[in-house]
């Protein structure tokens, strides 16, 4: 039928391959089509930055350029980190309260009640879902070494209460970060969150992200600020109880804390904070 | 909660000094809304703008309520706040408003000219604004005037005392709330009593039926004294004791501990409270489970 493709085969193959059955050999493919493995162009941009750090008339010419062009260089390099870092938060947050369902499902299915067990249980049969747990007990210093002496020192609170001064002390804590505080939700639109209690390891735009501990497995909660009301307590002495307490008012207080640190703040009409007096 | 925003103090200037026999019956009266069933009142003082005022924060709020009035809120557990109405004739001749809401819980505005409304319905920071029901209105009240004082979170105030003494004044008293409910639609009424002697008081269903025959809605008259009157209240307090409605002193788990209900615990020179520990990084998270044995 096809007398031309035998005549390829019988004169022109013959001629030029090893094997005239087959005219495309499959290793000389794999051979040239093969994929190397890359670093990302880390070689090359290092090689790059090595041309440019040595130094020679050209270079010392284009100082002033160069400098610029670092600049921008950095910018870009932030915006790339803090997009990342937005990724790899989300990321810890998901995969910890996925994890955390995991294992309350695993111990009710086994039948655990106690948290010592569960993570004697965890660590034999699912080490990896144990790696990945939140840790409560790591985040405690940040509160009580970080926290508690950065508010302390920013309110100079001193033995000596009578000299203390109230409302210089509210406008600063308007201003202070919140990341490693320890807070209690007190009221809310949202009954199911009053009396939530965490270390706060994330202060977002509308939410405190918190690590709260459980009688089984520490857990990672998102609450929002929207409606909400959230109270602190800053010991004043080691030697007895007495504290002072504030409350922060959710509603007023959805800005991160980068822009809440030089921001003015402006009394509101407050309807919205009906649910703050009612029982 | 219900709540009585208005209740006359009995001096209506500094130079004027208070009688024990004041003292008597206005107790009388918060003794009688008590039994009514009113649980957080504001004390009313009310004196002129252009009046020259004590330079020293102390002096400027006379009523104390924490030494004239403690035994009783301590036996009533009622709650007692001090209030300041400015009566505003010639703007130009008041003074700043800073300085006079330090020392008061609620501070509203009585325009008797129309300057002075024009004054308190655009710029003042008050939290009351409120008219003199027994005489004529300064003027015409105007839709857009009243209801952009209403947005910016200013209450607007019924006084239904002035509609229990002369017949003068319970004629100017309904003519003048038809027109405040009218040029309000109804939004932003809060109703205070006025009463100067325990027979002026009346409990919410005679203020109801009696606001309700003027043209107000009955679910908004019983809001007018509940939920409206305590957010006047709550933006009062958040004046003093918190920064810019961020952060309040005090607060806690339990209901009484807000702002508005927390009247002695927190320190008001200071505006701080100081409480024993109860937060513990120890603890567990969920209040349920932290109170568990």
């Amino acid at each position: 039928m096809d007398r031309a493709q035998t005549f390829i085969k019988e004169c022109l193959f013959t001629k030029c391959l090893e094997d005239p059955e087959k005219p495309i050999n499959e290793n000389r493919l794999q051979d040239t089509l093969l994929l190397l493995p890359t670093d990302g162009g880390l070689t090359s941009r290092l090689q790059k930055q090595r041309k440019k750090s040595k130094l020679n008339l050209d270079n010392l010419q284009n100082v002033s350029q160069s400098k610029s062009e670092g600049e921008q260089l950095a910018k870009e390099n932030y915006q790339k980190i803090s997009k990342n870092s937005k990724i790899a938060l989300r990321e810890f947050i998901s995969s910890c309260k996925k994890n955390a369902r995991k294992c309350l499902k695993l111990a009710h299915d086994n039948k655990i009640t106690d948290k010592a067990n569960l993570s004697s249980y965890l660590k034999e049969k699912h080490p990896t879902i144990y790696e990945s747990l939140p840790e409560y007990d790591g985040f405690v210093p940040m509160y009580k070494e970080l926290w508690l002496n950065y508010i302390i020192e920013l309110l100079n609170i001193t033995k000596n209460i009578k000299a203390f001064n109230g409302s210089s002390a509210l406008l600063k804590l308007s201003m202070a970060d919140y990341n490693g505080a320890l807070l209690r939700v007190t009221k809310s639109k949202n009954k199911t969150l009053i009396g939530i209690q965490g270390i706060v390891i994330w202060d977002s735009q509308k939410f405190f992200v918190m690590i709260v501990k459980g009688p089984l497995v520490d857990q990672v909660k998102c609450i929002p600020k929207k409606g909400t009301v959230f109270q602190f307590e800053i010991p004043i002495s080691d030697n007895d109880d007495s504290a002072l307490r504030y409350s922060i008012l959710g509603d007023r207080f959805k800005y991160r804390s980068v822009d809440r640190a030089g921001r003015k703040f402006k009394s509101r009409r407050c309807d919205d904070m009906l649910y703050y007096i009612q029982n | 909660m219900l709540v009585d925003l208005n209740v006359p103090w009995p001096q209506s200037s500094y130079m004027e000094k208070v009688t024990p026999q004041a003292i008597n019956n206005l107790t009388k009266t918060l003794t009688t809304l008590h039994t009514l069933g009113y649980t957080h009142i504001a004390i009313n003082f009310t004196v002129s703008h252009s009046e020259k005022f004590p330079n020293d924060v102390k002096m400027l709020n006379p009523i104390d309520i924490k030494k004239r009035f403690g035994e009783l809120m301590a036996r009533t557990g009622l709650k007692l706040y001090s209030r300041i109405t400015l009566i505003i004739d010639d703007p130009s001749k008041g003074q700043s408003l800073s300085k006079i809401s330090q020392a008061f819980d609620v501070v509203a505005a009585l325009p008797i000219s129309e300057k002075g409304l024009t004054l308190s319905t655009t710029n003042l920071d008050i939290d009351l604004l409120t008219f003199q029901y027994g005489s004529r209105l300064p003027t015409f009240l105007k839709h857009k005037s009243i209801c952009s004082c209403v947005n910016r979170g200013v209450k607007l105030e019924i006084v239904y005392g002035y509609a229990l003494r002369d017949v003068q004044s319970r004629r100017q008293f309904v003519s003048n709330v038809r027109s405040v409910i009218r040029s309000s639609r109804f939004r932003g009424i809060v109703i205070g009593s006025g009463a100067m002697s325990p027979l002026e008081c009346r409990n919410i269903l005679g203020v109801t039926s009696l606001i309700k025959n003027l043209g107000l809605p009955s679910d908004k008259c019983s809001k007018a004294m509940g939920d409206l009157a305590s957010l006047v209240l709550l933006n009062g307090r958040l004046r003093n004791k918190s920064h810019k409605q961020t952060i309040v002193a005090g607060g806690g788990e339990e209901d009484d501990n807000d702002v508005v209900n927390d009247v002695q615990g927190i320190d008001d020179n200071q505006t701080v409270k100081l409480v024993k520990r109860t937060m513990d990084p120890e603890q567990l998270g969920h209040a349920a489970k932290r109170h568990k044995p």
